[in-house]
């Protein structure tokens, strides 16, 4: 999503003033001259006016230009799934990996992802299903990256080498 | 056998955390370092995993969790499941109170087994005017406001908070000294040769590359003996008369409420590994001291660490 | 002389040599993976080097580190995902070069170049490495704080086509910095309760969130037809690169040279060493189009030669004071102590076969990367062919493990969720994501040694200026502005006739 540089200005003049505003309230801890809050303060006031700039560079052509350009991609439904599928695959693999363990969850992730594509789930499981075992085998196995085995944890003693 | 592996998932799945286990450990150990991969924590607990994976006879995986000087991973090992198969490295932890990062204490963690201790130093760079101790003591308490000491690591942490600790007893007024903190001891030890800060205090395996060097010169070591390794560096008994025993200490410790059998049992392998020549050998190897105390003495040794950090922190003026 | 044919003994060793083949392999193939990282590379191989014999333990490291700061380049040039914080500074040059169809040209600039660069570094640290690591004892942190303000300079430099969106993405990067304990007092900011955004968001996870997913958010999209890897067809790597780097030898000297000297400033390290001397290399083409395909070249060899440098360089201080440069000579110096192989300026007087095998590992590891670096070029080139529908989840997977293992929390996972939809925002609106990048890696250098410098000073800003060596880079760095800013105002002068 494209949008005019007077939102884009307004964008960082925001952060800028929620940077400051936070800053405030940090104190110098003891005798310390500059706190925690002197490097948020400088780098908030910068934002304000880097971001006061772009504003009103982008103001010159606020009328010839949209607020804002949608791509070509969101006009569609299937484009929005397609867009949506990445962030919520990697929310579905957060929220359930501790219990699922990964092996199960990596299936789902691929199946998910692969299904959005197109890739019909004849092909889409088998595939989901060779990767999370190689990548458990790689990673979990060989390398010991402590991903959660989920219901193969009481034999995973076996399964670490 | 299938069904046994079946039925072993389907026990995993109700969870039998927190009964008692008689067969503890039957899968892979997990221990939480609260620091990153290659320091002397990681390092320290790598050398008695090594051992302890042999007596318990599981693997055990080591997870670093460094992130936030170590808030996070302590945090991670206060909120496990305590079914005893994910412990973690205890370290001094008082310091983050005053800094207003965490609150932990001896309460939130089952004490289980100490494994290592070493002693904190005070260092000064090779072109400083102090010899010894006492002198620079004497130089600091006629003038605490003129001296910089580095801290290693942040401030009110592991080998500043013994040696302030001392000049407090020596009757320096340590709220006027300024205290410098830093990203850990190698750093600080650059500050200290190149001439920005007057002291530092760290460990001395931390600084015998540079003092081989001929860069730095550890002015005294607060412990009771003179350190293995190190015969010729003075004791505090042996320059200003007062033998204090200060530094870091690291632990095996879990979350609060562990089974009482687990505990034993984790123990009395932490005591077999820390008597063992192969890790005997590492530790001295890599300079490490070795220090077992059991649970008890450990759990005494953390009230011991609260109370003395919070004198200390609040003489030098933390939370006010 | 004697030395020498020790060394060759060791060197000469079949388990080295195989311990030396399967790190270089593995090293390559977790740099060349989009989402898992040289630091991860390392960090995985701890178990294993701790407790193997300390010459074959460091050569592990050192051969798969630096495989993997080479192959970053690879998914660099052909995705426009850079594999390390070290190949962020060019990757949309080598990229750019790719959709050009000169994948091959971009790639054998990449190899060579670091080739090239790791040899010099290593003839540095075998000559000379004692000498250096005394520079390097000069720094305090008042030096500290004017190289990585210099550093922040080079944001101009990488900036894209708009200056002032350069300065916003890198104020924007310096503020995401701020985020966790702050460096001096520990005080928790922007933290809002959160524990484990008291160590920030993490440099890891926000680089595979601000590269790799937004990309993988940018191709999703694309319509099934538009196969624009299709053109990332890799041509030869290897063939004229001899002329090439002769042509470039300046660039390559250049880079090689910041390289080792940045990358022996405990701290710095491979990332800041490839900005600087990227920006070094933009500056000096004053005058000529920055878009010509011989400028993207040198600007590549240039800062591709400076990384692999500093990875040598980084074991100048390591190796004769104990200090290490950045995480993974860390990882060095802790199983050097364990094996009681204990660095320090002695050790080339007790141990001089252990200490210089090690240094001449440098070398063969370096020369190894030929052959097999172009192997792996080569591989991936076929796993481009792979249909865009299977790999976007399998990198996916890739990204989550990689983030998980460099952190161990599932909060950096998600982490790596939010920044890849800003980074995908930000390329939506011009906004460049490298400075951004450069703002994350150097904030927290900054602050810490700014803060602590004022803290020796009790306050007076003079610390700044009372040393000689600080004079000569505040000099340097308040130059380089000012002359930044005469030449915008006589570039500005100049152009004025032609716009009106």
């Amino acid at each position: 999503m494209k949008v005019q540089d007077v939102l884009v200005g307004l964008f960082f003049i925001a952060i800028g003033i929620l940077m400051i505003e936070y800053a405030a309230d940090l104190k110098p801890p003891r005798h310390l001259k500059f706190g925690p809050g002197f490097f948020p303060l400088i780098i908030g006031s910068g934002l304000i006016l880097v971001g006061g700039i772009i504003a009103l560079l982008g103001l010159r052509t606020l009328r010839t230009e949209p607020l804002w350009h949608r791509p070509e991609w969101s006009r569609t439904r299937q484009g929005w799934v397609r867009f949506c599928s990445i962030p919520a695959a990697i929310a579905l693999y957060v929220l359930i990996v501790d219990a699922a363990g990964f092996l199960l969850t990596a299936i789902l992730v691929m199946v998910l992802v692969l299904a959005v594509s197109g890739v019909p789930l004849r092909r889409g499981v088998p595939a989901g299903a060779v990767t999370a075992v190689v990548l458990t085998a790689i990673f979990a196995s060989v390398l010991h990256v402590p991903l959660p085995w989920g219901p193969l944890q009481t034999i995973s003693g076996w399964l670490l080498w | 056998m299938r069904i046994s592996v079946l039925a072993s998932v389907l026990m995993a799945f109700a969870g039998l955390a927190g009964t008692a286990q008689a067969d503890y450990p039957e899968r892979p150990v997990t221990i939480i370092v609260p620091a990153a991969a290659g320091g002397g924590g990681d390092t320290t607990t790598r050398i008695l995993a090594r051992e302890l994976k042999d007596i318990l006879g599981q693997p055990i995986t080591i997870v670093n969790q460094g992130q936030g000087g170590g808030v996070v991973g302590l945090t991670a090992i206060k909120n496990a499941t305590p079914d005893g198969y994910t412990v973690g490295l205890l370290f001094p932890y008082a310091g983050y109170k005053a800094t207003g990062q965490a609150d932990f204490s001896a309460k939130d963690f089952t004490p289980i087994a100490n494994f290592n201790g070493d002693s904190s130093s005070l260092l000064v760079g090779s072109g400083s005017r102090f010899k010894d101790l006492k002198t620079a003591l004497e130089a600091i308490k006629a003038a605490p406001g003129s001296f910089k000491v580095h801290c290693s690591g942040g401030c009110g942490s592991v080998w500043d908070i013994p040696v302030a600790g001392m000049m407090l007893d020596y009757g320096i007024d340590v709220a006027a000294i300024k205290w410098v903190p830093g990203q850990g001891a190698a750093p600080g030890l650059i500050e200290l040769a190149a001439g920005g800060v007057d002291f530092q205090t760290a460990s001395l395996p931390e600084a015998s590359a540079l003092m081989s060097a001929g860069r730095v010169r550890p002015l005294a070591v607060l412990s009771p003996e003179p350190v293995p390794g190190f015969p010729n560096v003075a004791t505090t008994a042996q320059t200003i008369g007062v033998a204090v025993d200060g530094g870091t200490w690291r632990a095996i410790g879990g979350p609060a409420g562990m089974p009482a059998d687990v505990v034993a049992k984790l123990d009395a392998a932490v005591a077999k590994a820390t008597q063992s020549t192969a890790y005997k050998d590492a530790m001295a190897k890599a300079n490490f001291g070795v220090k077992y105390l059991n649970g008890k003495q450990l759990e005494e040794l953390m009230l011991r660490h609260e109370k003395d950090t919070a004198r200390v922190m609040d003489a030098l003026g933390y939370g006010k | 002389m004697v030395i020498l044919t020790d060394v060759l003994g060791v060197l000469l060793d079949v388990h080295l040599l195989l311990v030396i083949v399967a790190s270089a392999i593995y090293g390559l193939v977790l740099g060349a993976i989009p989402g898992l990282t040289a630091l991860m590379a390392t960090a995985l191989l701890v178990p294993v080097v701790m407790f193997m014999e300390p010459v074959p333990a460091i050569a592990a490291i050192i051969t798969s580190s630096a495989m993997a700061i080479f192959a970053g380049d690879i998914p660099g040039a052909l995705m426009r995902m850079p594999g390390t914080p070290a190949s962020a500074a060019y990757t949309d040059d080598a990229y750019s070069l790719t959709r050009e169809g000169k994948a091959g040209l971009s790639l054998g600039a990449g190899l060579f170049s670091s080739v090239l660069g790791g040899l010099l570094s290593a003839l540095v640290l075998t000559l000379a490495a004692p000498n250096l690591a005394e520079l390097a004892l000069q720094f305090s942190s008042v030096e500290y704080f004017w190289l990585a303000v210099l550093g922040l300079s080079c944001a101009t430099f990488v900036g894209g086509s708009s200056l002032l969106k350069g300065v916003a993405a890198l104020l924007f990067g310096l503020g995401l910095s701020t985020i966790g304990m702050d460096p001096v007092s520990g005080t928790p900011r922007f933290t809002f309760g959160v524990t484990n955004l008291l160590g920030g968001l993490g440099l890891i996870p926000l680089l595979i969130g601000v590269f790799a997913i937004s990309e993988l958010l940018r191709t999703v999209t694309l319509p099934p037809t538009d196969e624009r890897r299709a053109q990332a067809a890799v041509g030869s790597v290897s063939a004229g690169m001899g002329r090439l780097m002769w042509r470039h030898r300046r660039e390559v000297l250049r880079g090689s040279t910041l390289g080792t000297l940045v990358g022996a400033l405990p701290g710095a390290g491979a990332d800041i060493a490839a900005w600087i001397s990227y920006a070094v290399t933009r500056r000096s083409q004053k005058g000529k189009d920055p878009n010509a395909l011989d400028q993207k070249v040198e600007r590549l060899v240039s800062a591709g030669a400076a990384n692999n440098a500093a990875l040598g360089g980084a074991y100048i201080p390591a190796t004769v004071f104990g200090i290490p440069g950045d995480a993974i000579t860390a990882i060095v110096i802790s199983v050097m102590f364990l094996k009681g192989l204990n660095p320090g300026p002695t050790i080339f007087l007790n141990n001089p076969t252990a200490i210089y095998s090690i240094f001449a590992i440098f070398f063969v590891a370096n020369l190894l990367m030929i052959p097999l670096g172009i192997l792996c070029i080569r591989t991936f080139g076929l796993i481009l062919k792979v249909p865009r529908a299977y790999l976007t989840p399998i990198i996916l997977l890739f990204c989550i493990v990689g983030a998980f293992s460099v952190e161990n929390t599932l909060f950096a996972v998600g982490i790596i969720a939010v920044v890849g939809l800003l980074g995908y925002f930000m390329e939506a609106n011009d906004i460049p994501m490298a400075p951004a990048v450069l703002g994350l890696i150097l904030g927290p250098v900054i602050e810490q040694t700014f803060m602590t410098s004022m803290l020796k000073s009790g306050g007076e800003v003079s610390v700044f200026f009372d040393r000689p060596l600080a004079i000569a880079l505040a000099v340097v760095t308040l130059g380089s502005w000012a002359l930044a800013g005469v030449l915008k105002l006589v570039d500005a002068a100049k152009a004025r006739p032609v716009l009106t």
